[in-house]
C-alpha cells in the first residue's frame, strides 16, 4: 500500500516494546447499593500491530475497561492503576493532555455508528474537523487527499465523499467510523463491539478490513466483543474477562486449543457453531459486582471448584504454553493449604439463579 | 448432556401439511413527504415478503434464515396475522388466514403463538408474571382467577421456572434475560397452541444461556407436540435445531431443503457465503477472502433480475444486470490505488442518475470515445467481471454512451439435488419449476 | 393494586437533595390547606357568609383582634373564616375539574393515539385549537357561557377549567401512546389475541400515565390562579355562594386605598402559598417520575488500597 508511514516510524517505540502496558487497572462506580467493581485489577500488554481480543459476556466489565482506558467514563466513576502508553502513564495526565492524546494517539470505534456521526455534517466535514483538530497546518487539499486515501483503503469510493451519514448503509457507516478513527493514524485503537449491530456478511467484511488495516498502519487494536468466533478470526491474542478480572490471556491458538481456566473452557463449549453436536451451558449467572463472591469469582458456577477456590483469590501465574491464567487448578500448588484440593461441595444452581 | 434432537420421521398419516403458505406477499407502502402525497406520487413499496411458498408438517421444525431486511420477521408475523397479507394465502388446516377478519384472527391465536426476540421488551413492565401469562387465558374467556392461576402455574412449571410461587409475583425488571424469555415462552404455550413461531428467541441472550433456552424449546416440542417456525440470522443454531431450512434474501426464498443437505452441499451462492462467513471459534480458520461485496440493498428498490446478483461472487451473464451495477463497478474502479479519479470523473460526469434501476444506462459528458476508452480500460483490468457478459450493446449517445443490458427475470425456485434453489446456475427442469 | 403505599412513598425514598426538599415543603404546604378544606366547619370560627354572632353584628372592616384573627371586611364577614372556607372552595373546584380532565382527556388521548387515522386528526385539531387560546381568555368565555346554564356555582367554574386544561392531558397521553404502542409487548399482547380495548386498558394505560400526576399537580396550581382570576373579575362564584379568595381580593381593592391591609393580604397570601405548594409537589414529583429528568447520580467512591498482587512478568 502506498502509505507514508515514515512519520509514525519516527515516534514508534523500539521494536518489542509494548504500545500499551496496563497494570492493575480498577474502575469502580458508586451507587446507592455500594461500589460496583466493574473492573477490578486488570493487567495486559499490547505490542504495535497486535490485536488483543477482550472477550466476555454482558456485565463482565469489558466495555468499562475500554472506556476507562480512553478516559471516557461518566463523572463519578473512579479509576486507578497504571496505563503506560509509550512510556507515559495516561491515567495521571491532566484533562487537557488527555484530550489532546485522544484522537491523535488513542482512537475509539463504537458499536452503533449512526449515533456517533453527526447527521447534519457531510462526511467531508467530519474528516476535515477531525484532521484539523489535531493537525491544523494542513491545507484543505492535503486534508482531502488524506481523507480520500483512508476511505479508499476502507473501501468507500471517492464519489461518496460529499454524502451525509444517513445516505450510507450500516456496514458503510461502520467503515466510516473506522476510517475516522484511523485517519490520524493513532497508535492504539479500542473497538467496542464494532460488529455486533451488523449482519454476518458485513461483519466478515469489517473483520477483513480490521485485519488489513492493522497490518498496514501498525495500529495496536483492543477488540472488545462477546463473540468468541470473531476473536478467533481477527485477533492475535485473547483475554477472557469475568466479573471484572481477566481470568486467562494468551495467544488465540493456545487459549482456544488448550483452555486452562474452567470459564474459558465452558464458554467455548457453550458457543454454538456449525460444528456443535450438543448443547452446553454454564449454570447460574455472573456475580453481583457490588459484592462478588469470596475467593475466585467463578467458583459458584465452576464444575471443578475446589475448597481453596472458595476462600482464597487465585494467583495470576504464567500458564503452560504461554500467557497468564488465574486459577487454582493450574497452580501455584505451593500456596494451596492442606485439604484445599478437595472438591468443593456446592449449592446446586437453579433456574432462579440463571442469567 | 443434551444431544442432537432426533430427526422427524414422516408417517403416512402425517403427510398433510399443518400450514401451507402459497405465493404470500406482504408489501408495505412507503409514506413519502406531504408534498409527494399531495401530488399523488407513488413513493414506492417495500416488498417485505415477495411470493413465498412454504409448507409445514406437523411436528417439524422449519428454520427461516436471513439477514436483516430479508423479510423473515415479516413472514413470521404474517403467520400469526399480525401483518396483513397483500397477496397469496396462508392455510392453517382448512382456513385461510390471509382472508380473516380481526376477530377470527384473534381466535386463531389460540393455535398459533409467537416467541419474541427481545425478552426485555416483550413483557409488559406493569404486569407481574402471573398477570402476564394469565392474560392469555383471560383474553380467551377464562374468567375464573383460580382457574387461570392453575393454568399459569402449569405453564411456568413446564418452562422450568420453579419454585413457581417465587416467580408469580415478580415484575419483569426483577428477572434476568433467560428468566424473562422463559416467561415469554410460558405465555406462548399456556393456550396449548399447535404452532409456535419463534423470532430470534436466543439472539439477545448471552452465549451461556442460549443453550438452556434452546434445550427448553426442544423439550417443549417433544412434550407438547409443537411445530416450530424458527426465525434467525444465525445459521449455527438453525443447523442444530431445525429439520428443514429456508434461506431468505430480500423477501424471497432462495434455497430450501432438509438441514443436512443444505449444510452439506450449499448451492445458492448466498447460502455458501453465509456459511463461510460465520465466525467459528477455531483459530486455524481465517476469514474467507471471496466474500460477497456490498450489502443488502434497499428493499424499496431491489435489484433487477436476481436480487443477489450485485453481490454474488458467482454471477453470470443471465443474472439481470442493470444501471446500478455499472455505477458500483465504476466506483470500485476508482478505489484502485492507481486510478486517475479526477481526470476520469471529468469525462464520466455525475453518476446519480444511474441509481434509477433500468436496463439501459447513459453516462459520460466528455465525449463518446473517451468514455469508451475508460470502459475498455476497466474491462482490461478485470476481464472476468460478469457484468460485461450481460451487456447487449454499447452505443454512442450525445456526449457519452448508452450501455444496454440483457434483461432477465428473477429466478424461480427449481429443484437441484434434494433441495430447491432460486439461482440460474442450476438449470430449471423441462417441466418448469419444482413444487 | 398492591404496592400502593410503597408507590406513594417512592417519590420520597427515591429522591435526594433539592428534589426531596421541594417535595417535602410542597406536601406540607398543600397539606395545611387540605386540612383547612376538609375540616373547615370545625376550624373556621364562623361561616363564610356570617355577618353576626350571637346577635351581635361583626364590625365593618374591623382590625384583626382576638375575635377576628384576620379582621373583617366591608360585608361584615370574618376574613379568617373566609380564608379557611376559601380553601374548601378552591380545592373543590380544582379537584372536580382535574378529575373531569383526567376522566375525559386520558381515554381520549389513548384512543386517539392508538387508532390514529381521521379520528385522531379531528380530535387533535380541536384540542390544538383549544390549546392555542390564551387559557385565561378561554376560562372567561366558558365561565360566561356556563354561568348562564348553571348559575355562578362551583360546577360551572369547574367545567370551564376542565375545558381549558383538557388539551394538555390529551396531548401528553396521546404522545406517549404513539410511542408505547410500537413496543414489543403490545405486539405480544396482540399475538395472544387481545382485542384493542384490552390492549388499551391493560397494556397501555398504566404505561402512559406516568406524566399525568405531575401534570395534575401543576395544573392544580394553575387552576387555583385561574379560579382566583375569574373570581377577581367578578365571574364565577359570588360572595354568598361560597368563599373565594379571588373574589375577596377584588373587594379588598377598594380597601387598600384607606389603609386597610388585612382584607387583601390574607386571601392573597393563601393563594400564593397554595399555588407554591402545589407547584413544588409537581416539580418534585417530576424529578422522580420523569425518567429523562432523573439523572442517575453516581455517588463518589473511594478505591481502597489494593492488596499487593504479583505483577505479571514481561514476556
Amino acid at each position: 500500500m502506498a502509505m507514508d508511514l515514515s512519520d509514525t516510524a519516527a515516534t514508534a517505540p523500539p521494536a518489542g516494546e509494548p504500545v500499551i502496558s496496563a497494570r492493575d487497572v480498577r474502575v469502580w462506580y458508586g451507587t446507592t447499593r455500594g461500589a460496583i467493581r466493574a473492573v477490578d485489577g486488570v493487567s495486559f500488554d499490547l505490542a504495535p500491530g497486535e490485536t488483543l481480543g477482550l472477550v466476555g459476556e454482558s456485565g463482565c466489565g469489558k466495555s468499562t475497561l475500554g472506556r476507562g482506558l480512553m478516559g471516557l467514563l461518566p463523572d463519578g466513576a473512579k479509576r486507578d492503576g497504571e496505563v503506560l502508553f509509550r512510556g507515559r502513564d495516561i491515567f495521571s495526565l491532566s484533562r487537557k493532555a488527555s484530550y489532546q492524546l485522544r484522537g491523535q494517539e488513542l482512537g475509539m470505534i463504537f458499536q452503533e455508528p449512526l449515533t456517533r456521526l453527526n447527521p447534519l455534517m457531510r462526511i467531508s466535514q467530519h474528516f476535515e474537523e477531525t484532521i484539523k483538530q489535531h493537525e491544523p497546518d494542513l491545507s484543505k487539499d492535503e486534508i482531502r487527499d488524506r481523507a480520500l486515501e483512508v476511505l479508499r483503503l476502507i473501501g468507500i469510493p471517492p464519489t461518496r465523499y460529499r454524502s451525509y451519514p444517513h445516505e450510507f448503509s450500516g456496514g458503510m457507516r461502520q467503515r466510516l467510523m473506522i476510517a475516522l478513527a484511523l485517519v490520524l493514524r493513532p497508535a492504539f485503537v479500542v473497538a467496542d463491539e464494532p460488529t455486533t449491530a451488523l449482519d454476518v456478511l458485513v461483519e466478515a467484511q469489517i473483520v477483513q478490513i480490521l485485519n488489513d488495516l492493522r497490518r498496514n498502519f501498525q495500529t495496536a487494536l483492543l477488540l472488545i466483543t462477546h463473540n468468541v468466533g470473531i476473536v478467533a478470526e481477527a485477533c492475535d491474542r485473547v483475554a477472557v474477562m469475568y466479573a471484572g478480572r481477566i481470568v486467562e490471556q494468551g495467544t488465540v491458538g493456545e487459549v482456544f486449543k488448550n483452555p486452562q481456566h474452567p470459564y474459558t473452557r465452558e464458554l467455548l463449549r457453550s458457543t454454538i457453531s456449525l460444528s456443535t453436536t450438543g448443547l452446553n451451558f454454564i449454570p447460574g449467572a455472573p456475580p453481583d459486582l457490588v459484592d462478588p463472591p469470596d475467593g475466585c469469582r467463578f467458583h459458584p458456577r465452576c464444575p471443578d471448584a475446589m475448597n481453596v477456590c472458595a476462600g482464597h483469590n487465585p494467583v495470576n501465574i504464567e500458564r503452560p504454553g504461554g500467557g497468564r491464567v488465574e486459577c487454582w487448578l493450574v497452580g501455584p500448588d505451593d500456596q494451596i493449604p492442606d485439604g484445599g484440593k478437595q472438591p468443593l461441595t456446592q449449592q446446586e444452581l437453579t433456574v432462579a439463579d440463571e442469567a | 448432556m443434551p444431544t442432537k434432537p432426533e430427526t422427524v420421521t414422516e408417517t403416512a398419516t402425517e403427510s398433510l401439511p399443518l400450514v401451507a403458505v402459497r405465493d404470500l406477499s406482504v408489501h408495505f407502502e412507503l409514506r413519502g413527504g406531504t408534498l409527494a402525497r399531495l401530488f399523488g406520487r407513488d413513493m414506492g413499496t417495500i416488498k417485505a415478503v415477495d411470493g413465498v411458498s412454504l409448507e409445514l408438517k406437523s411436528g417439524e421444525v422449519v428454520g427461516i434464515v436471513g439477514e436483516s431486511g430479508s423479510g423473515k420477521s415479516t413472514l413470521g408475523r404474517a403467520l400469526l396475522g399480525l401483518v396483513p397479507a397483500t397477496a397469496g394465502s396462508i392455510r392453517l388446516r382448512d382456513q385461510n388466514l390471509a382472508e380473516m377478519s380481526g376477530r377470527q384472527l384473534r381466535q386463531i391465536r389460540r393455535v398459533v403463538q409467537m416467541v419474541f426476540q427481545d425478552p426485555n421488551a416483550a413483557l409488559n413492565p406493569s404486569m407481574t408474571v402471573e398477570e402476564a401469562v394469565g392474560d392469555a387465558l383471560r383474553v380467551h374467556g377464562m374468567k375464573s382467577a383460580s382457574q387461570r392461576r392453575a393454568g399459569v402455574i402449569a405453564a411456568l412449571e413446564r418452562v422450568g421456572l420453579s419454585p413457581v410461587e417465587l416467580f408469580l409475583t415478580k415484575y419483569p425488571r426483577d428477572l434476568s434475560g433467560g428468566q424473562k424469555q422463559r416467561v415469554v415462552m410460558a405465555r406462548a404455550i399456556v393456550l396449548n397452541p399447535t404452532l409456535l413461531v419463534a423470532d430470534e428467541p436466543v439472539s439477545m441472550l448471552d452465549m451461556s444461556v442460549r443453550a438452556k433456552i434452546l434445550q427448553l424449546m426442544l423439550d417443549l416440542k417433544h412434550d407438547l407436540g409443537l411445530t416450530y417456525v424458527y426465525i434467525t440470522h444465525d445459521l449455527a443454531t438453525a443447523k442444530y435445531f431445525c429439520d428443514r431450512v429456508a434461506i431468505m434474501y430480500l423477501g424471497r426464498v432462495v434455497e430450501i431443503g432438509p438441514t443436512e443437505e443444505i449444510f452439506a452441499h450449499p448451492r445458492h451462492p448466498y447460502t455458501k457465503a453465509l456459511m463461510a462467513a460465520i465466525p467459528e471459534p477455531d483459530p486455524d480458520r481465517t476469514v474467507p477472502r471471496d466474500l460477497p461485496r456490498g450489502e443488502i440493498p434497499d428493499a424499496a428498490a431491489p435489484p433487477l433480475g436476481c436480487a443477489f446478483h450485485p453481490r454474488c461472487p458467482e454471477a453470470v451473464s443471465g443474472c439481470g444486470w442493470e444501471s446500478r451495477d455499472l455505477r458500483t463497478l465504476l466506483e470500485e474502479h476508482w478505489l484502485r490505488a492507481d486510478a486517475a479519479y479526477d481526470e476520469e470523473r471529468k469525462v464520466i460526469g455525475d453518476l446519480d442518475h444511474l441509481d434509477t434501476p433500468s436496463t439501459t444506462a447513459s453516462l459520460g459528458v466528455g465525449g463518446s470515445a473517451e468514455v469508451r476508452a475508460i470502459l475498455d480500460g476497466m474491462k482490461r483490468e478485470d476481464p472476468h467481471e460478469p457484468l460485461w457478459s450481460g451487456v447487449q450493446s454499447v452505443d454512442d449517445s450525445g456526449s457519452g454512451v448508452t450501455v444496454s443490458f440483457e434483461p432477465a427475470p428473477s429466478p424461480a425456485l427449481r429443484r437441484a439435488g434434494g433441495v430447491q434453489v432460486a439461482c440460474v446456475l442450476y438449470p430449471e427442469s423441462p417441466e418448469g419449476s419444482g413444487d | 393494586m398492591r404496592g400502593l403505599p410503597t408507590g406513594l412513598l417512592k417519590p420520597f425514598t427515591q429522591t435526594t437533595g433539592l428534589a426531596r426538599w421541594m417535595l417535602v415543603v410542597g406536601v406540607l404546604l398543600t397539606a395545611v390547606f387540605v386540612v383547612c378544606a376538609l375540616f373547615a366547619p370545625w376550624i373556621a370560627p364562623y361561616g363564610f357568609a356570617q355577618a353576626s354572632a350571637h346577635g351581635t353584628p361583626f364590625p365593618k372592616v374591623g382590625h384583626p383582634d382576638s375575635q377576628h384573627l384576620f379582621g373583617t371586611d366591608r360585608l361584615f364577614f370574618d376574613v379568617f373564616s373566609r380564608v379557611i372556607w376559601g380553601a374548601r372552595t378552591a380545592l373543590e373546584v380544582v379537584i372536580l375539574s382535574i378529575f373531569l380532565c383526567v376522566v375525559i382527556g386520558v381515554p381520549l388521548g389513548l384512543a386517539s393515539g392508538y387508532y390514529g387515522g381521521w379520528f385522531d386528526r379531528i380530535v387533535v385539531l380541536v384540542m390544538d385549537a383549544m390549546y392555542a387560546f390564551p387559557s385565561f381568555l378561554l376560562a372567561i368565555v366558558f365561565s360566561f357561557l356556563l354561568t348562564n346554564v348553571y348559575g355562578g356555582s362551583v360546577v360551572a367554574v369547574s367545567l370551564s377549567l376542565t375545558a381549558v386544561y383538557i388539551p394538555q392531558y390529551f396531548r401528553v397521553v396521546r404522545n406517549t401512546t404513539l410511542s408505547a404502542k410500537e413496543a414489543t409487548y403490545v405486539e405480544a399482547a396482540r399475538a395472544i389475541g387481545a382485542s384493542d380495548g384490552v390492549i388499551m386498558r391493560r397494556y397501555l394505560l398504566q404505561n402512559v400515565i406516568q406524566s399525568v400526576p405531575v401534570l395534575g399537580t401543576l395544573n392544580a396550581a394553575d387552576a387555583i390562579l385561574t379560579l382566583a382570576g375569574l373570581g377577581f373579575l367578578g365571574l364565577g362564584i359570588q360572595s354568598t355562594d361560597a368563599a373565594e379568595w379571588g373574589h375577596d381580593l377584588n373587594r379588598a381593592l377598594a380597601d387598600a386605598g384607606s389603609g386597610v391591609w388585612w382584607t387583601g393580604l390574607y386571601p392573597g397570601l393563601a393563594i400564593v402559598l397554595l399555588v407554591t405548594g402545589l407547584t413544588l409537589v409537581g416539580e418534585g414529583l417530576n424529578e422522580t417520575l420523569n425518567p429523562t429528568l432523573r439523572r442517575r447520580r453516581l455517588l463518589p467512591v473511594v478505591l481502597p488500597p489494593r492488596t499487593p498482587t504479583p505483577v505479571p512478568e514481561e514476556d
